[in-house]
């Protein structure tokens, strides 16, 4: 038996989900990277797993929530869960590889999600510590900085991200730690007051959407203005953001602190335990299934002319058909 | 004829453990072990691995290419068992699967006809998920440097814009802890086995002679997979409509080949320095995962 590398390229698909047999002599494996939407679907037609969408501007902390998430399980059960597996397993693996001693780095840091990449979903599956309910899925979209500088710059950016009426949970994140800066508050926070403007304006949030503005980083926000203005710039964005409370099913506004310095007084993955637990004990916002149209091949059976011709919205269909 | 396959990454003691259970199953020197109905067809294998294990050699690991099936006539106190085949797979070909993400057909074949599991661990070769930040922190706390509030601000700062660093390693999936490495592949078996569920799993903690100190007791092995493979412990846990579990720890060579040696060689039977913790052991029977694997013992796992 022998394992060595064939000389045709392996694993030819894009999804994390393909299985196929190729050659005569060895079975491909599920990749285990970030699905594509095709495969994230795949996963909300056989479960009930709430849809995450976390956006942000560049650096404002949404792969290291990912990466903390997965980080979080390593050594203990995390958020009263226990990890029972995942279908992104590689690319949680590699988000977090910087933030570790493996990398030879002194100071954790967390590749940024490239624009190239487009949207990708993390999966994760837990199960409460009890063991008395069943196992709960997760997906987690995360997209790059670039979508969400597009988005405020272009209305038809921001439709083009179909995945945020989707989501039974968007997650807004804004650097509490450019907030806290003279330089950098007044820009951070135009940016996401406008960035929930443009949502509303172009019907990204339903009446039910369920809203959470994260202020990241508060571990560099503590440092900078200390405890009593910390919480003074807390209040000071609830405030700014309340205007669009009454238009959603529920809007949240939390400091987190995903992965904070070693020298704060703040825990690992501050302030996401129970934003987990939220999103796994919430039920999901109803949603209708977007069911995947099936191919016009050619016709070979009556069947196919009557079902096309009886249910032409099921088939993928030209332009100008 | 019941499939028992040996999961772990290289160097984990797989290769050992089953020369161990050659030479107690057919020896029959351990009282109330598995032991041998009959030889089987080719014995070259197994013998060749019990030779190095009976000389105090560090027993030749299987090398990907060089895999051979080996199976063993069983009986126990009340009859035959019957034929249980052992597939000695690589370490390597398991680490390659984690990586390449593909496997041979007949790696599949065997996967997927395997009716139980043997999962290897070894306490001293596992990667751990270390952060750099949980790291900073023992280190602070072990010499606490003081330091002015605004300094630290402008090291967060630094910390925040850092993303070139010399020195710095790329990513690379061999470089991903054990733990994880070892769930994936399990999730791998779990969607090619078609044994019935749930497939018993004995874990088993090798060279138990190194930290068995610190998890006295029956329950020893499953504390230290809990403690120190706490991802493994919570998948195999939260899975339990597919795993049926057990830990146990084993040393087959009962201690370090050189530093041990005298005491090693000692007893009076060779099997006396195998050592093994865990539910319902005997002493020295390295049989009884393999009991537990093949349904001989009740229904309670983990």
């Amino acid at each position: 038996m022998s394992t060595s590398p064939p000389t045709e390229p392996l694993n030819p698909q894009s999804g994390a989900e393909a299985t196929a047999t190729v050659g005569e002599v060895f079975v491909n494996l599920p990749l285990g990277k970030p699905l594509g939407e095709l495969d994230a679907s795949d996963v909300l037609r056989a479960t009930d797993a709430p849809v995450v969408v976390l956006a942000g501007a560049p650096k404002s902390g949404k792969t290291t929530l990912l990466a903390s998430l997965h980080d979080g399980f390593q050594r203990t059960p995390f958020a009263g869960y226990l990890a029972a597996g995942s279908r992104t397993v590689m690319g949680f693996e590699e988000r977090c590889f910087d933030s570790r001693t493996a990398s030879g780095r002194k100071t954790p840091v967390t590749q940024r999600t490239r624009v190239q990449e487009g949207i990708v979903f993390y999966h994760m599956k837990v199960r409460k510590q009890d063991l008395l309910s069943p196992i709960k899925q997760l997906l987690l979209a995360d997209m790059s900085g670039e979508h969400y500088e597009g988005a405020l710059d272009s209305a038809t950016a921001l439709r083009a991200l179909t995945v945020i009426p989707r989501a039974d949970h968007f997650v807004h994140l804004v650097d509490g730690g450019r907030l806290a800066s003279k330089d950098w508050s007044g820009h951070t926070q135009a940016n996401a007051l406008m960035l929930m403007r443009r949502c509303f304006e172009e019907k990204m949030f339903d009446s039910d959407a369920k809203v959470d503005i994260l202020l990241t980083k508060w571990d560099l926000v503590l440092a900078r203005v200390g405890e009593e203005k910390a919480g003074e710039l807390l209040r000071s964005q609830q405030e700014a953001f309340r205007g669009f409370e009454k238009k959603l099913g529920r809007l949240r506004m939390m400091p987190i602190a995903s992965r904070p310095h070693y020298k704060s007084a703040l825990q690992p993955a501050y302030g996401l335990s129970g934003l987990l637990q939220s999103w796994m004990e919430e039920t999901p916002r109803k949603s209708t299934p977007q069911a995947r149209q099936l191919p016009l091949t050619t016709l070979q059976i009556p069947f196919d002319s009557f079902a096309l011709r009886e249910a032409p919205h099921l088939f993928e269909r030209n332009s100008d058909d | 004829m019941t499939n028992v396959l040996s999961i772990g990454l290289p160097g984990v003691g797989k290769t050992t453990f089953l020369a161990a259970l050659w030479h107690v199953t057919e020896s029959q020197e351990v009282p109330g072990s598995l032991r041998l109905d009959r030889i089987s067809e080719n014995a070259k294998h197994l013998n060749s691995i019990r030779n190095d294990w009976l000389r105090f050699e560090k027993v030749g690991r299987t090398v990907p290419g060089q895999e051979q099936p080996t199976t063993l006539w069983l009986r126990d106190n009340h009859g035959l068992v019957g034929e249980v085949l052992f597939p000695d797979l690589s370490g390597e070909s398991f680490e390659g699967a984690w990586v390449e993400r593909h496997w041979t057909k007949e790696y599949d074949q065997i996967v997927s006809t395997a009716g139980s599991l043997l999962v290897f661990v070894h306490p001293g070769t596992i990667k751990e998920p270390y952060t750099i930040a949980e790291m900073q922190r023992m280190a602070e706390a072990a010499f606490p440097e003081e330091k002015p509030g605004d300094e630290v601000e402008k090291q967060m700062e630094e910390a925040e814009e850092s993303s070139a660093e010399g020195g710095a390693e790329d990513w690379s999936p061999l470089k991903a802890p054990t733990q994880v490495q070892l769930v994936d592949l399990l999730q791998f078996t779990e969607k090619v086995q078609k044994a019935k569920r749930p497939v018993r799993v004995a874990v088993i903690v090798s060279a138990w002679d190194l930290v068995r100190q610190d998890y006295p007791g029956e329950d020893g092995a499953r504390n230290w997979l809990k403690e120190r493979m706490s991802y493994l412990d919570q998948y195999l846990r939260s899975n339990f409509e597919l795993f049926n579990v057990r830990v146990y720890g084993v040393s087959a060579q009962g201690g370090d080949l050189k530093k041990d040696r005298d005491a090693l060689q000692n007893h009076i039977r060779t099997s006396e320095r195998i050592l093994i913790e865990g539910p319902d052991c005997g002493a020295h029977d390295i049989s009884e995962p393999v009991r537990w694997c093949l349904g001989l013992r009740g229904e309670a796992g983990h």
